[in-house]
């Protein structure tokens, strides 16, 4: 077990020195100071890099041996030769001394809850039904059958598996057991698990400069601690995978509107490709999020050419994927969710009757006290409170649009999906909330933050301008 | 109910700090209840969540890794002795029709790989079936029975 630990900790610190290159190369560290203070954002964006193009390679026919992996994450460290601009990360709002000693409090916190979910996940069997019947087995596939074989990715057989999910979870997971030398179902559980800590530690990373740390920690123990999220992180299933990058995405999204820095569209595209190629509701999630994103960036006057850019790249990200299973017929007509009918105007208003109990299902997940406590309701809120002021406006229409938009999407997949919708609902809810929810919650500190913005410190400059667009470009 | 009263009275006192420090920096009460407010939120549930957690590790540490390997079919009741065997029996490169309900399917997928499944008997070198349903056109070169599951090779 412990052999099988450090193989994770391993292939995960693969991870981080992929995200340490690439972070070099952007701008987002220059000193190893700066460096301890984004190693949260650069392991999150090494793995989201190293997820997007592990799925690239198994579809090349590669299959992810050690060696692959090793040399695949070395030249991604190596893009730090590189050197990009002036920092793109800014260092922590000032922190009075009892801020100071209640953030140290939360941290504490925060590690402790966080050391007894990882210990409870590297001993946890497989026993939940997504992971043992489709994201493990796929991964465990991929080992066993020396790459993406079509007798099983592509076979009917197989159809009931979501042939057509894109892979980047799989190949994570392949890549972790490539490292342990073995099919450890228990240990495999700590991928998601490293996922969630650096997302927590990442969040802090990018809202330390917005937002003081008397707002911030609150929020991120809010987020830490919300047992839906343990319990999916737990379970080894990628919907809370998809949602932490999603909610990165976003995040980097509107740093790029909010400042102008061309550099925070490259984070969103590694994160938004990363949850692309996480699920198949993921693409429907970052389509919606490329066109708030532009819309919004359009409104603030911000260069719409690196975001479009970016948007663009998403999408051919998608495309070797889509060809793959379209050469070897994986994509099966799904009966259940006829897209076919999606905006049949007969078809929808035939089944309108859906809508209520998809949206009583998903509200009573999201705001189910003990799934989210009060991630949601805080998050609105404050996004009232912002509206009714007028201040922050932008950010909080922003987050509404986001969080409305996903939302949407997944009642659309309730609305025209052939399986009885109770039962429907029943089984998925608890899961489909996740973005949306997630989103509004790492979204919050920063509404909130716009509202006391008159009553505290204004920030400390940066070293990069940040409303000069180019201001990272890459020098050798 | 002892545990909600220590959750409770975690909560509030730890809002009550977090409300006193937030007011002091941010010089609003109506600013400073939302950190409250999330702090309080945050640890109602956390005495109850690690209590939970805990009691899951002790069961889980007593796990041995064959234990765990198996405990999805255990948990689903289906047969994990019977798979044992069934793995013992089927080359890894043999081709497998399998036949029974949602979970038993799925977990001969995963347990019995790197053994692919096809959707024809015909094609397929073995038939595993939950339960004995003669197959229309298919005879067995050997077969086995692992109550109640069925192993049969299929004669080409």
């Amino acid at each position: 077990l412990i052999g099988d630990v450090l193989a994770m900790l391993a292939a995960n610190g693969c991870f981080l020195a992929a995200g340490v290159g690439l972070g070099r190369a952007l701008g987002m560290w220059t000193s190893r100071a700066d460096l301890v203070g984004a190693v949260g954002l650069l392991y999150m964006l090494g793995v989201a890099v190293c997820g997007s193009l592990a799925a690239f390679a198994l579809i090349a026919g590669l299959s992810l041996e050690l060696w692959q992996v090793l040399v695949g994450c070395g030249l991604l460290a190596l893009t730090g030769l590189a050197r990009g601009g002036g920092s793109m990360l800014r260092p922590a709002l000032p922190r009075p001394r009892p801020a100071a000693l209640m953030t140290r409090a939360i941290q504490v916190l925060l590690v402790g809850y966080l050391a007894m979910l990882f210990v409870h996940d590297a001993l946890k069997p497989l026993v939940d039904w997504d992971s043992w019947t489709m994201w493990t087995m796929k991964a465990r596939a991929i080992i066993l059958l020396h790459g993406l074989d079509p007798a099983l990715f592509a076979a009917p057989a197989y159809r009931s598996l979501h042939l057509d999910y894109p892979l980047l979870y799989p190949a994570l997971e392949a890549i972790d057991f490539r490292f342990m030398r073995s099919l450890d179902t228990q240990v495999i559980h700590l991928q998601a698990w490293l996922l969630l800590a650096g997302f927590v530690v990442a969040l802090a990373e990018l809202l330390r400069d917005r937002v003081p740390a008397v707002l911030l920690w609150p929020g991120l123990l809010l987020i830490g601690l919300a047992p839906s999220l343990a319990t999916q992180i737990g379970s080894g299933s990628a919907d809370a995978p998809l949602a932490i990058m999603f909610a990165l995405a976003a995040l980097a999204g509107w740093r790029y509107i909010d400042g102008g820095d061309w550099r925070w569209t490259v984070l969103m595209l590694a994160f938004a490709a990363a949850a692309a190629a996480i699920k198949q509701e993921g693409t429907v999630f970052v389509a919606l999020l490329m066109v708030t994103v532009i819309g919004f960036a359009w409104s603030a006057r911000r260069p719409l050419r690196p975001v479009v850019l970016s948007a663009a790249t998403v999408f051919a990200s998608i495309v070797p994927w889509l060809v793959w299973s379209k050469v070897h017929h994986a994509i099966q007509p799904n009966g259940g969710l006829p897209i076919s009918q999606a905006i049949h105007p007969s078809y929808l208003f035939g089944r309108v009757d859906r809508l209520p109990v998809a949206v009583s299902g998903m509200a009573h997940q999201a705001l189910l006290p003990g799934s989210w406590t009060a991630m949601l309701p805080l998050a609105l809120v404050l996004v009232a409170a912002a509206l009714l002021a007028r201040r922050g406006r932008r950010l909080a229409v922003f987050m509404l649009t986001v969080v409305a938009l996903t939302t949407a999407a997944v009642l659309w997949a309730y609305w025209i999906g052939k399986p009885d919708v109770h039962w429907y609902v029943h089984q998925s809810a608890r899961r489909t909330v996740t973005t949306a929810v997630l989103t509004a919650g790492v979204f919050a500190p920063l509404v909130i933050s716009e509202l006391a913005s008159a009553r505290r410190p204004a920030p400390v400059p940066s070293e990069a301008e940040p409303d000069a667009v180019g201001s990272g470009s890459v020098s050798a | 109910v002892i545990l909600t009263v220590v959750s409770l009275a975690v909560s509030v006192a730890a809002a009550v700090v977090v409300f006193r420090v937030a007011r002091a920096e941010l010089g609003s009460a109506l600013v400073a209840l939302v950190p409250a407010l999330a702090v309080a939120a945050a640890l109602f549930w956390l005495p109850g969540a690690a209590h939970d957690t805990l009691a899951r590790i002790r069961i889980y540490h007593r796990l041995g890794r064959s234990q765990a390997d198996l405990a999805a079919a255990t948990q689903y009741s289906l047969h994990p002795q019977a798979f044992v065997r069934v793995k013992a029996i089927v080359p890894p490169d043999a081709e497998l029709f399998v036949r029974g309900s949602g979970a038993f399917r799925f977990w001969a997928y995963t347990y019995l790989l790197p053994r692919v499944a096809v959707d024809d008997p015909k094609a397929a070198d073995w038939v595993l079936e939950a339960r004995r349903v003669d197959l229309p056109g298919i005879g067995y070169s050997r077969q086995y029975t692992f109550d109640p599951l069925f192993l049969g090779e299929v004669r080409h």
